[in-house]
């Protein structure tokens, strides 16, 4: 049992990081353990890499464990963390420029995805956030119908990390 | 935080599911290899629960102190009280970690009755037993939901019954290893114990990590 008290860092922030992972990997020293999102605070786990070695994870605080953490390295050996991938909803603003109605949408949209208790990540002109199901995808077609015109909303299977993980209240 | 956190396990599941029987059913079995637990036991207005475990398992046969079975009234929607704002119970989980921290081995934290949406916060609970049971059909777990599938561990409970349900165990097998990937399942029937023994060992194994009790480490240190 490998007990894992805290991160060394993420290949996906750090270069010199992902070149080691890089290196590692084509010398097949590399492992990796699967995640879900919903596990990425937990304090205490034990969870088994795919090449089935036994770690136990016991950290003081809140974690925030991101996909492409590095959370063992030695000599022969780098173990990656990856989240699973899930069902998001995407939806994307139409035609911004020439949308007066931008304020309003984005209103609706933010009062109705905090309705659902989802957790977003916003770029500039989409909002995505995780699905229980893939079926949730015609509920949500059904909130927005009124503002069809002005968005599309489509879904995907991907890994999802929230803007910044807050308590969520998913039902 | 000035003291040592101690492992956490949280127990939700659907109104007399069977969470408090579990309790009563694996903490003996955790007490016979020398484990000491405490138990919080939510419920929306009473105490009833608490106070049948403080008097089945403390009272009558000893496995631990009365004080450290504790009843908590959250009033309004169950799973607020162990994942929106835990607060309530972590100030209680503290409260005695600072107390039992040479000796104490597991906190098993048993949540209101809800709907099968409930999980725990991180914040809260280590390991999340999510417990259903074979009175409403064997539609269960096919129809999902938060608890059912991102639970660390399914407890499939009351199989005794099932016969009477036409409740098919094959099926909610079949549909368990779907729903739930590699994750774990158990059936299990609370009334005689069968099956327990295979959730306690999940115990030791994924929140204990096969550690031995507390008051033997401290003994021979
Ligand atoms: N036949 C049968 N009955 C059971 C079994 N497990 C529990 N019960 C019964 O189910 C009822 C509810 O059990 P509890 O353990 O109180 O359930 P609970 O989930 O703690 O209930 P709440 O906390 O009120 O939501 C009790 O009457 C138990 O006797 C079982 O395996 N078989
Ligand atoms: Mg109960």
């Amino acid at each position: 049992m490998l007990v894992i008290k805290n991160i060394i860092g993420n290949i996906t922030t750090d270069k010199q990081l992902e070149e080691k992972y890089e290196l590692m990997n084509s010398k097949g020293s590399s492992e990796k353990v699967t995640i879900t999102r919903l596990e990425t605070q937990k304090l205490r786990m034990r969870k088994n890499t795919d090449k089935g070695s036994d770690l136990a994870f016991v950290f003081e605080h809140n974690p925030q464990l991101r996909h492409g953490d590095v959370i063992y390295l030695d000599e022969n050996k780098m173990i990656l963390l990856e989240l699973e991938p899930e069902y998001v909803g995407i939806i994307t603003l139409k035609d911004t420029d020439k949308n007066d109605q931008v304020f309003l949408l984005s209103i609706k949209i933010g009062h109705n995805l905090g309705n659902l208790h989802r957790p977003i990540q916003v770029t500039k002109n989409q909002v995505m956030f995780p699905l229980q199901a893939e079926t949730e995808l015609e509920m949500l077609k059904k909130l927005f119908a009124p503002f069809n015109r002005f968005i599309e909303i489509k879904t995907d299977h991907m890994v999802f990390e929230p803007e910044e993980e807050h308590h969520i209240h998913e039902h | 935080m000035n003291h040592k956190r101690i492992p956490r396990i949280g127990i939700g599941g659907p109104v007399g599911s069977g969470k408090t029987m579990l309790i009563e059913q694996f903490v003996p079995l955790l007490s016979q290899k020398g484990y000491k637990t405490a138990i919080i036991s939510n419920d929306v207005v009473s105490k009833i629960d608490a106070d049948r475990m403080r008097k089945n398992l403390a009272s009558e046969r000893g496995l631990l102190p009365e004080s450290l079975v504790i009843g908590l009234a959250t009033g309004g929607c169950p799973h607020t009280a162990v994942r929106e704002d835990p607060s309530m119970n972590i100030s209680v989980v503290e409260e005695i970690e600072a107390k039992h921290n040479t000796d104490l081995d597991l906190i098993i934290i048993e949540s209101g009755g809800d709907n099968i949406t409930t999980t725990f916060s991180p914040a809260l609970a280590d390991y999340f037993i999510y417990i259903i049971d074979v009175s409403s059909g064997d539609k269960y777990p096919r129809k999902r939901g938060l608890g059912i599938e991102n639970c660390d561990l399914l407890v499939i409970n009351k199989i005794d019954i099932a016969p009477y349900i036409g409740a098919d165990l094959k099926v909610m097998e079949n549909d368990a290893k779907v729903v739930r990937k590699n994750k774990p399942y158990v059936f299990v029937n609370c009334k005689t114990g069968q099956g327990v023994q295979e959730v306690a060992e999940h115990i030791i194994k994924d929140v204990l990590f096969e550690e031995p009790p507390k008051t033997v480490i401290n003994k021979t240190a």
